[in-house]
C-alpha cells in the first residue's frame, strides 16, 4: 500500500513517514502543493494525505486537481478546526478530514476506514485465537462458553475484532460505537473497555484486549510472553 | 472617498461658507430691490417733472399769436426751465426749422417725428449722457401749430444710482465677509460638545477601555451618537477582557502541564535509563499532551463562541434523543458507580445537533461525576410555551453558593481540594453553547443535595433572527 504524504512541516512529515512506514505502508513525503499534486497525478498511490497550507499550492486546489483525474482517496490533515473548511474539504472531494492535533492511532484507523470503504464484507463469524463473535446470532463464545454481553458491549467487541491488531484510540472508539462524534472529557470507553475485559479476558489466562497507554487499546492474539 | 477628504470636509468651514453665501444672497437680493425701486422713482419723477413743464410750456405757447412771437417771447418759454440745468426746452416749426431753444438739443431730427407721435417720454441715447425726451404739438393764437420738446439729461440720476450700485454691492460683500467670520464663531462653538466629545475619545486607550462619553451632558442631537459610541465602546470593553481573560487562563492553566512535560523529560533524558523507562516517561508524557490539546481545543471552543464567530447551523433536535443517546454512552461509568439514569418528558427544539448533544453530554458527565454512590440522576424535558427545558439532577454534595456564581465560568472547579476529573471547562463550554442558541444554563442545588442543571431553549422560530 502506497502512500502519499504532501505536509510541509518537516517534523509532522517526518513522524508520519515513519510511524505510517511501520504499520506497513509504503510512504512518500512531498513538501508543497505543486509535488504534491505531480506526484499524485502521476504516480501510483492508494492514498495521499494532504495538508491544507501548503507552499506554492494550497491543499483545497490540489485536492480539487487531483479529482479533475483520479479518484485516489484524499485525508485532509490541518489545523484548520471550523466546520466550513471541514466542509469546503469534503465538498471538494476528500474522503475524509482530521484535525490537528489528532492522535496517531485515529489517524491510522481513518486511513484503514478510508482504504476499507466499499471493499470488505464483514465475515459471519469474526474469530481471534478462542475468542469467537457471531455477528449473525449476536453472540460471542470464549473457549467454547457463551459470553454474556450488553447490545454495546457486543458493538465495541466487534469493532475490536474486525479491527484486529489495530490500535483504536478513545475518541475512534466514542464515535464507532455510542456514536460520540466530539471529544468528551469522560473516563467511559476506559471504563466500557474494563467491563468488556472483565468478561472477555479476566476468567482466561491469556489476555487478547492490550492497552497501549496513552494511545488506545488493541485486540490481538499476542504470542504468550514469558 | 479620497477625493472628498480636502477642506471642505470640515463641518465649520462648510457651515461658515454656506452662511456666509446666504447672508450674500440675501443682502444682494434687498439691495437689488431697493436699486431698483430707487431706479422707478426716479424715473417716474422725472417723467412727471417732463410732463409737468410740457403743460406749462403748451399753456404759454397758446397764449403766443404768431411763430415770430416764439423767439420774442422766448423769456417767457425759457422762464418754465430756468433753475433746471439738466432740462432743455425746444420749438420746432414745419421743416424742423429751430423756432426756440433754451439749449442745444440733443436729439436727432429724425426722431423727434417718433416722439411726438408717441407723446410719452422716452429714452434716447446721446452723447456724452443719455436724455430722456417728450414731446408735443402745441398751437399758438393764430392757429399755427408748432412742436415742442423738453430733453432731460439723465446723468446725474446716472450718477446717483451709480453711487448706489456701488454702496450695494459694498454692503454686500462686507456682509459676505462678516457673515463668513460670524458663522464660522457660531459652528465652531455650536460644534464644541463634538469636539470635546473627540478629546474625551482621544483619552480612551486599551489601558482606559472603561472611559465614556457622557451621554446626558451631550446636546440633544449628540446623544445617540454618544450612546453607540458608549455601547460600542463596552463592547469593545468586553471582548477585550474576555481576550485577557482567556489568554491568562490559558497561560495559566497550561504552564503546569508545560513544566512537568519540560521537567520529566530532562530528568529522564539526563541519564542512560532502560527502554522501559522511556516507555514510561513517554506515556506520561502522552497523558499531558492529551490534557493540553483537549484544553486547547475546549478554550478555542469558548473563546470563538463567546464572540460569537461560530456560525449556527439549526436543524431539528429530538431532545429525548439525545438524553437517551447520552443514557447508552454514560451507562459503563453509571454501572460502575451503581448510579441508574432516568429520562422522561419530550422535546424538540431547533439547534446544532452537535453541540447540543455536547452540552448535555457535558452536564450528564459533570452529573455522574458528583453523584452519590447508588442514586438516580434524572433528566427531565418539557416542552413548554416560553421554553424548552431540558433538567438534569443528581443527589451528591450540595454546591456552596459562593461556588455557584462562578461555575459557568473557565477552569472553575467545584472541587475546592484541587482535584478535578476534568478541566474545568465543561460546563463553561455549555454556557457558551447555550448562548449561541439564545437560551440559558441555571444551576440550583438545594440545601439536602439536590443539584439541578436547567437548560433553556427559547421556542422554534422566536429568535429567527439570531440565526
Amino acid at each position: 500500500m502506497r502512500i502519499l504524504v504532501v505536509e510541509d512541516d518537516p517534523k509532522t512529515g517526518d513522524y508520519l513517514k515513519r510511524g505510517l512506514t511501520e504499520n506497513g505502508f509504503v510512504v512518500d513525503v512531498v513538501r508543497d502543493g505543486i509535488d504534491g499534486k505531480f506526484y499524485a497525478t502521476t504516480g501510483d498511490y492508494q492514498l495521499v494525505i494532504l495538508d491544507v497550507g501548503l507552499p506554492k499550492m494550497d491543499g483545497w486546489k490540489v485536492v480539487a486537481d487531483i479529482r479533475k483525474q483520479k479518484d485516489t482517496p484524499v485525508l485532509f490533515l490541518t489545523a484548520r478546526d471550523k466546520v466550513e473548511d471541514r466542509v469546503k474539504g469534503l465538498e471538494l472531494g476528500a474522503d475524509d478530514y482530521l484535525v490537528k492535533p489528532f492522535a496517531f492511532s485515529e489517524l491510522l484507523a481513518r486511513i484503514r476506514t478510508v482504504l476499507r470503504r466499499g471493499k470488505s464484507v464483514d465475515p459471519e463469524v469474526f474469530k481471534v485465537a478462542d475468542l469467537e463473535l457471531d455477528l449473525q446470532r449476536h453472540r460471542a463464545f470464549r473457549a467454547g462458553s457463551r459470553i454474556d454481553l450488553t447490545a454495546k458491549e457486543f458493538t465495541l467487541l466487534a469493532l475490536f475484532m474486525r479491527r484486529t491488531g489495530e490500535v483504536l484510540s478513545r475518541t475512534f472508539i466514542a464515535e464507532q460505537v455510542w456514536d460520540m462524534n466530539f471529544d468528551s472529557d469522560t473516563n467511559v470507553v476506559e471504563v466500557a473497555v474494563k467491563r468488556l475485559r472483565a468478561k472477555v479476558d479476566d476468567p482466561f489466562e491469556h489476555k487478547l484486549i492490550h492497552t497501549i497507554r496513552g494511545v488506545g487499546y488493541v485486540l490481538e492474539d499476542r504470542a504468550p510472553q514469558s | 472617498m479620497t477625493q472628498r477628504r480636502t477642506g471642505s470636509d470640515s463641518i465649520t468651514a462648510r457651515l461658515a461658507l454656506l452662511f456666509a453665501l446666504a447672508l450674500a444672497t440675501l443682502s444682494l437680493a434687498a439691495g437689488g430691490y431697493l436699486y431698483h425701486a430707487l431706479t422707478l422713482d426716479l424715473t417716474s419723477r422725472d417723467e412727471n417733472e417732463l410732463h409737468g413743464k410740457m403743460a406749462l410750456a403748451i399753456e404759454a405757447l397758446t397764449r403766443l399769436d404768431s411763430l415770430e412771437a416764439v423767439d420774442t417771447r422766448n423769456s417767457e418759454l425759457a422762464h418754465i426751465v430756468v433753475g433746471h440745468d439738466r432740462l432743455t426746452l425746444y420749438v420746432t416749426g414745419a421743416d424742423d426749422r429751430l423756432l426756440f431753444a433754451t439749449g442745444h438739443p440733443r436729439i436727432a431730427a429724425s426722431a423727434r417725428a417718433a416722439l411726438l407721435e408717441s407723446a410719452q417720454p422716452q429714452m434716447f441715447a446721446t452723447h456724452p449722457d443719455s436724455v430722456r425726451a417728450l414731446g408735443s404739438r402745441a398751437a399758438l393764437r393764430s392757429g399755427a401749430t408748432v412742436a415742442l420738446f423738453i430733453e432731460s439729461n439723465t446723468a446725474e440720476t446716472d450718477r446717483l444710482l451709480a453711487g448706489h450700485l456701488r454702496e450695494i454691492v459694498l454692503a454686500v460683500l462686507l456682509s459676505a465677509v462678516l457673515g463668513l467670520g460670524a458663522a464660522y464663531a457660531i459652528a465652531r462653538s455650536g460644534l464644541r460638545p463634538l469636539r470635546e466629545m473627540a478629546d474625551t475619545a482621544k483619552l480612551i486607550s486599551v489601558e482606559q477601555l472603561d472611559q465614556r462619553l457622557s451621554v446626558e451632558s451631550a446636546p440633544a442631537e449628540l446623544r445617540e451618537l454618544a450612546g453607540a459610541f458608549n455601547a460600542m465602546l463596552q463592547r469593545l470593553q468586553d471582548s477585550f477582557t474576555r481576550l485577557n481573560e482567556f489568554s491568562s487562563d490559558l497561560a495559566h492553566e497550561m504552564r503546569t502541564p508545560i513544566s512537568n512535560l519540560i521537567g520529566h523529560t530532562q530528568v529522564v533524558l539526563s541519564r542512560n535509563r532502560s527502554a522501559d523507562d522511556y516507555r514510561a516517561a513517554l506515556e506520561s508524557n502522552m497523558e499531558e499532551f492529551e490534557r493540553l490539546s483537549r484544553m486547547v481545543g475546549d478554550m478555542l471552543f469558548i473563546a470563538r463562541a463567546d464572540n460569537a464567530q461560530t456560525r449556527v447551523t439549526k436543524l431539528p433536535v429530538d431532545l429525548r434523543a439525545v438524553a437517551l443517546k447520552m443514557q447508552q454512552f454514560y451507562e459503563p461509568i453509571l454501572a460502575e458507580k451503581e448510579v441508574s439514569l432516568s429520562v422522561n418528558g419530550d422535546g424538540r427544539i431547533d439547534a446544532e445537533p452537535l453541540m447540543i448533544e455536547r452540552a448535555v453530554s457535558n452536564l450528564v458527565s459533570n452529573a455522574v461525576r458528583h453523584a452519590e454512590q447508588g442514586s438516580e440522576i434524572t433528566i427531565h424535558i418539557q416542552d413548554g410555551q416560553r421554553a424548552t427545558t431540558l433538567e438534569v439532577s443528581n443527589r451528591g454534595q450540595p454546591i456552596q453558593p459562593e461556588v455557584k456564581g462562578r461555575l459557568f465560568s473557565r477552569f472553575a472547579h467545584a472541587d475546592t481540594d484541587g482535584r478535578s476529573d476534568g478541566i474545568g471547562l465543561g460546563l463553561a463550554i455549555v454556557q457558551s453553547i447555550m448562548k449561541l442558541h439564545n437560551g440559558a444554563v441555571t444551576v440550583d442545588s438545594s440545601a439536602h443535595g439536590e443539584t439541578r442543571f436547567v437548560l433553556s431553549f427559547p421556542p422554534s422560530g422566536a429568535d429567527a433572527r439570531a440565526a
